[in-house]
């Protein structure tokens, strides 16, 4: 997989000051992604290796943990950062939200 | 369809070159004319309080339909170049992906499989999909099952090629 694109990068906690209040991004979120019965199990091993440039085995140990417990806790971030995650996840169609941590 | 093996020019990164069928190319460009499929209110930033962050909502949904938009371009560039499918021998033909054209097909590719599924309604597919299919319920399931096949194509590529049977 390494020949594949890098992990795609993300933006810096500039971005979106408008948009979302100080004390909401200051907070922990977290990126889900949840298990639905059409994307390839190998397909989402794939998309968690581009998007978050982890190894194989990481990738998936988190695809196993969506496919059986129906979804998997992948990263806690920024606002900024796991929305941008989200963004590259649903852009390869994987049924991914951010969530505000507890 | 199947992966032959990469090849490498000068500091570009290594491109897949695949085998395709005459059949195969056309069941490709057929899948192909299903995108896009899903629709950017498909998408949903986040399960909880969607209230608080309605703009970062909208945002996606413009993403999605930005990313849609220069997805279709790229795909309509692609195959209107002329010798896109090489002819190597009786029905046989050879194409090759950059690593970045491997990574949009398979999110067009994608979008078609889980677009076609959104469209019958979310089925189980596992054991078996739905047997009991209107014909145009039966040509989306069959976009669905097409494009997964060449996903599967794809990132077989990224395993190497299959071993030559003994």
């Amino acid at each position: 997989m390494s020949q594949s694109a890098a992990p795609t990068a993300p933006p810096t906690t500039e971005k979106k000051e408008k948009t979302a209040p100080r004390e909401l991004r200051d907070r922990g979120y977290v990126v889900i992604c949840w298990n639905d019965p059409v994307n390839l199990m190998v397909y989402v091993t794939h998309v968690f290796q581009i998007v978050f440039g982890w190894p194989k085995a990481q990738a998936e140990r988190h695809m196993m943990q969506v496919h059986q417990a129906g979804k998997s806790l992948l990263v806690r971030e920024t606002f900024e950062k796991a929305e941008h995650y989200v963004h590259q996840l649903q852009g390869y169609g994987l049924h991914a939200t951010m969530e505000r941590e507890e | 369809m199947k992966f032959i093996h990469s090849q490498k020019s000068g500091n570009e990164a290594a491109a897949s070159v695949f085998q395709i069928s005459k059949q195969e190319v056309e069941w490709l460009l057929g899948v192909l004319k299903f995108y896009p499929q899903l629709d950017s209110d498909y998408h949903h930033i986040t399960q909880g309080a969607a209230q608080e962050i309605k703009a970062e909502q909208q945002l996606l949904e413009e993403a999605m339909a930005q990313r849609r938009s220069e997805h279709k371009r790229k795909l309509e560039k692609f195959f209107a170049t002329p010798g896109r499918f090489r002819l190597e021998a009786m029905d046989q033909y050879r194409f090759t992906l950059t690593a970045e054209q491997m990574e949009w097909l398979l999110q067009i590719l994608n979008d078609v499989r889980v677009g076609c599924w959104v469209k019958l309604g979310r089925p189980e597919l596992e054991p078996a999909p739905p047997e009991k299919l209107t014909a145009e319920e039966a040509r989306t399931l069959s976009a669905l099952e097409m494009s997964g096949f060449f996903q599967m194509v794809l990132l077989g590529a990224y395993e190497g090629p299959e071993p030559e049977p003994a």
